[in-house]
């Protein structure tokens, strides 16, 4: 089952392509494409986990970021750790006591936003699994250009030159901030800013995350 | 008796002393521990430091070396971050490769001082396209009770500030490369107030 959404209203975020169930195997799964940037997420869990891994009063979650390249870098272990505390507050983990959840994250295409990409699939994936979630999530990614200007979802060169990239996750009830990272130097005043303009465009993944349980869902 | 609760029931030992806004440590909450700092304890290395941060202790050691500009950028040396919490630092570590936390912190770190431009890798360079510094910032952490990044970067200002190159002289003809430890010029910093 596949959805698209070239609906870009007045933000200009790049359309969005996914499909649920998308491997056989997995307990959840989900590819998601972000313009060209694509990315597969597969989810597995509740999961038998050794002892010492076990938590008694929720589960453990374990992320694991694939690069197209292959070898794990430092780097990765960076993405996987915020992937991770993203999960974990919209996770109902103490309903999953002693058991483990993984999530898989594959990059396929990286041209820009392969972070946000990752995790909005990721969540696409956790909804697909029917694992119980305290919230939905979504992120957006902005650059800060040489001038303070704003860009929302930059593609890669463009990113890759700008003073810095900021990245923002919001969750679905209240559009309350869950995570945000950032890399290179950039002021209060142009955080402040990209903010507001994350959250803005945050509603255009939320419609399209309520676009594709729609389809799927269709007795509701 | 204190340790039981805190074991038992942490929300509840935690919210107590909240609600009197203060810590289980007795601060406020815009209180900061305090930091002692010593400059070049170790010998062996370039420049060192020691900065204790309430109980976090974090050593940060430099170690100079040469190496060949990479081609895209032959204007610029390397500035090479790691950081390494030992087993004795906590007891969720183990011995063995890095753990992701290590990493995580490692990467941060190199974020922090990279992006904020406190050393114009330019300066690194002794000869476009040949020669240029590479700085080995190690920085081990030897007891970790809480506030890692902010140690870890307390010590690594500290030693940088504290660097001084050597001097190299290169002879064309022969190719021949001198290093005079004597005679040091200190690495510019830059620091915006």
């Amino acid at each position: 089952m596949g959805v698209e959404s070239g609906d870009t209203k007045e933000f200009k975020l790049k359309p969005m392509k996914c499909e649920l169930n998308f491997l056989s195997k997995s307990d959840g799964s989900a590819i998601l494409s972000q313009g060209d940037t694509v990315a597969l997420v597969s989810v597995n869990g509740p999961l038998d986990i050794k002892m010492q891994s076990q938590s008694i009063e929720k589960s453990t979650i374990e992320v694991l970021f694939c690069t197209k390249g292959g070898k794990p870098s430092v780097p990765d272990r960076y993405k996987e750790s915020i992937i991770k505390q993203t999960c974990e507050t919209a996770i109902l983990g103490s309903l999953y006591p002693r058991s483990g959840i993984t999530i898989t994250i594959q990059e396929l295409e990286d041209y820009g936003g392969l972070v946000t990409c990752a995790l909005n699939c990721a969540c696409l994936a956790l909804l697909n699994s029917g694992l119980a979630m305290r919230h939905v999530f979504a992120a957006v990614c902005c650059a800060v250009d040489e001038l303070g200007g704003l860009v929302l979802e930059p593609e890669q060169p463009l990113a890759a030159a700008a003073r810095a990239r900021l990245h923002f996750v919001f969750e679905g009830r209240n559009r309350t901030l869950v995570s945000a990272f950032s890399e290179g130097s950039y002021s209060e005043v142009a955080y402040e800013e990209a903010l507001e303009k994350c959250r803005a465009a945050s509603e255009v993944v939320f419609t399209f995350y309520r676009d594709v349980v729609r389809k799927y869902s269709n007795v509701i | 008796m204190s340790e039981i609760y805190k074991l038992i029931h942490p929300v509840k030992y935690f919210n107590d002393y909240i609600s009197r806004n203060v810590r289980p440590d007795g601060r406020n909450f815009y209180e900061h521990r305090n930091i002692k700092l010593n400059v070049n304890s170790i010998q062996a290395a370039e420049a060192s430091a020691v900065v204790k941060c309430g109980n976090t202790t974090v050593i940060c050691g430099i170690k100079l070396e040469l190496a060949t500009p990479k081609a895209e950028d032959p204007d610029a040396g390397f500035l090479v971050t790691n950081v390494e919490l030992l087993p004795l630092c906590s007891s969720k570590f183990r011995p063995g490769p890095p753990s992701d936390y290590a990493q995580v912190i490692s990467n941060i770190v190199s974020d922090i001082v990279i992006n904020s431009q406190c050393v114009d890798l330019k300066d690194l360079c002794i000869i476009s396209d040949k020669f240029a510094w590479v700085l080995y910032c190690d920085i081990v952490c030897i007891d970790n009770d809480g506030s890692l990044v902010d140690a870890c970067i307390m010590a690594l200002i500290s030693s940088l500030k504290t660097l001084s190159l050597p001097t190299v002289s290169y002879d064309e003809e022969t190719e021949n490369i001198k290093v005079d430890t004597k005679v040091r010029t200190p690495l510019k910093e830059y620091f915006v107030n």
